[in-house]
């Protein structure tokens, strides 16, 4: 299951980020990510150990370069969710490669992918916000609220931690 | 904090900034996910391990090369553990040979893991071992790692050969009946002499041919008594007499052997006792049966070589602790500064039985070079020193340690010592 996610992560990311650069008429950097991609998920394939950060931040830094060149939000930011996946899946599968098959580690695949898929999801999601509804705000305002979301989030971490604890 | 964490922190940040720079809300926006991912690792991060692990190892007591297993268990008395991999560290001479030692999976609440393995074990005495914990959340950024101690107990005592019976003859035997002769008349097998009849005599004994020659006077036949006798065996933990090298040690041998004649003198009914030399004095007082067969392979086990300059010479064997006109075996590779205090003990009345693994030999298989002067000078001197132990009386054997010990014992051990015995009748 989880070599399944991880190559079909790889395909969207370099379909996506493909396309993105066909787009652009960027026909070298499209190359690029395909050749890029293929080796990625040939490796994966032959269950080789990958320089997955590398592909990674290759992959992160395309759907940059997207962003900055006005590619749409949605797909740029599903660029960005799937190689985060195919990232985090690369990793967890050298962590499992080991391991020999049996139900202690089905069930920890079957966990992680839950997990990773409500994170990708939220993420996607939530990132999509921003993406509709748009309006200006001064440079000073939108410096607050970066602050005070991150105030938000350090205390719903703390508050959501602490009440993990007293439940057990 | 891991690499992973840093990267995808500072991806964050750099997304941010580029934002910032460039004016791109689209820019900004990619950070989301990578915000959502550490957000979820925080959240996920584990607080503290509340693990209880036990440890089962059966059997607890075996022979060395017997295969043994391990039952690891792993409680989770805290809260859920994303990932969790659990590494059981084997400590030093002991191999897995089945099994699973290590897992990486999840813990919920309550939950238990269980590894169970099968290893063998080198000689020795093993107490403590070592289970690694890393916790971590499902993404690998905050881990926790605890390392746990588990202390049961496994004895891995020298597996060693069944050896034919040894006959020795020590001047002095205990009072029950065994398979030494005792240098007494009595009842028997072997024929001890005649004296005359006397009243309660069974005529079955009466020794007709002798009476037909006398006059008058009836004589009996007696036997030898058999007995048990006290035996006393030292092995040689010295490190300068013993040679160790990468592929192993003489020391080895000289246990196995140790432990084959405690069987085989026990075995016999005789009362045994244990004094492992050289490192420090560790002994196991005289006494009979299979608890004393086990109380000796116990001791066998723990046996280190080591330097101690205090008992750097046989001088200082307190044979006192042996008692009087016993029977002492000595297993040793033997230096020849060793001579002396062999032949001493002799003069104090022990029979002595030294074997001496052969250290040349043994050394000599790992680097042949037979025509070197130093390997010809090494063997003139070994076989003078054999050959001044037997003059005084002492009953070698010289064991090739390439050869089965139970065969050197079969040509060396299995009949009476003559010469030896002609020796002590003089004393």
């Amino acid at each position: 299951m989880t070599k399944k996610v991880l190559f079909a992560s790889i395909i969207l990311a370099t379909a996506l980020l493909t396309f993105a650069n066909v787009a652009l008429q960027d026909y070298l950097t499209a190359l690029l990510a395909v050749a890029t991609g293929s080796i990625w998920l040939i490796l994966k394939m032959n269950n080789k150990e990958t320089p997955h950060a590398l592909f990674f931040l290759f992959f992160i830094g395309l759907a940059i370069v997207g962003s900055l060149h006005d590619m749409p939000i949605p797909m740029m930011l599903l660029a960005v969710s799937t190689t985060l996946i195919a990232w985090d899946l690369s990793q967890f599968q050298a962590r499992l490669i080991s391991e020999e098959a049996s139900t202690a580690k089905t069930l920890l695949e079957l966990k992680h992918l839950q997990k990773l898929a409500i994170t990708a999801s939220v993420g996607f999601l939530v990132a999509l916000i921003p993406a509709f509804v748009q309006f200006q705000i001064s440079f000073v305002i939108f410096l607050i609220i970066i602050l005070a979301i991150m105030l938000a989030l350090r205390k719903s971490i703390l508050y959501l931690r602490n009440e993990k604890k007293s439940s057990t | 904090m891991k690499m992973s964490f840093t990267l995808i922190l500072s991806l964050i940040f750099g997304i941010v900034l580029l934002g910032i720079i460039t004016l791109k809300s689209s820019v900004v926006v990619l950070a989301v996910p990578l915000l959502a991912y550490l957000f979820a690792a925080i959240l996920r991060r584990p607080e503290a391990l509340k693990l209880t692990i036990t440890r089962d190892i059966y059997p607890e007591f075996a022979p060395h090369g017997a295969p043994l297993t391990v039952k690891v268990t792993i409680l989770n008395e805290g809260s859920l553990i994303d990932e969790v991999v659990v590494e059981d560290v084997l400590p030093a001479g002991i191999s897995k040979i089945d099994g699973k030692s290590s897992t990486v999976t999840v813990l919920e609440e309550q939950g238990k893991i269980e590894l169970e393995y099968t290893i063998e074990a080198q000689r020795g005495e093993y107490k403590g071992y070592d289970v690694v914990v890393h916790a971590s959340d499902f993404l690998r950024f905050f881990e926790l790692s605890f390392i746990y101690r588990t202390a049961p107990r496994l004895i891995v005592h020298p597996h060693y050969p069944k050896l034919d019976r040894i006959k020795i003859y020590p001047p002095q035997t205990r009072g029950f009946a065994g398979p030494i002769p005792a240098r007494q008349g009595g009842t028997g097998v072997d024929f001890w002499g005649v004296r005359e009849y006397q009243t309660g005599d069974s005529q079955r004994q009466i020794n007709w041919r002798l009476a037909a020659r006398a006059s008058q006077d009836l004589y009996v036949n007696i036997f030898e008594q058999e007995r048990v006798a006290d035996i006393g065996l030292i092995v040689d933990a010295r490190l300068r007499a013993n040679i160790v090298t990468r592929s192993g040690s003489l020391f080895e041998h000289s246990v196995h052997a140790a432990a084959a004649l405690a069987e085989n003198f026990l075995d016999d009914g005789n009362r045994v006792s244990l004094l492992i030399y050289g490192s420090g004095m560790s002994r196991v007082l005289s006494g009979y049966g299979r608890m004393q067969r086990d109380r000796i392979l116990r001791e066998l086990s723990k046996a280190t070589l080591n330097i101690n300059y205090a008992l750097g010479s046989l001088e200082h064997l307190p044979t006192r602790l042996f008692p009087a006109k016993s029977q002492i075996v000595l297993v040793s590779p033997l230096l020849p500064e060793d001579i002396p205090v062999i032949i001493n003990m002799r003069a104090h009345g022990y029979a002595v039985i030294v074997i001496s693994p052969d250290p040349i030999a043994y050394e000599y298989a790992l680097a042949p070079d037979s025509d070197s002067t130093a390997y010809r000078i090494a063997r003139a001197e070994r076989s003078f020193i054999l050959s001044q132990l037997r003059q005084s009386g002492v009953q070698t054997v010289d064991w090739i340690v390439d050869q089965p010990f139970e065969l050197v014992v079969r040509n060396t051990l299995t009949h009476l010592p003559l010469v030896n015995n002609n020796q002590m009748r003089r004393m």
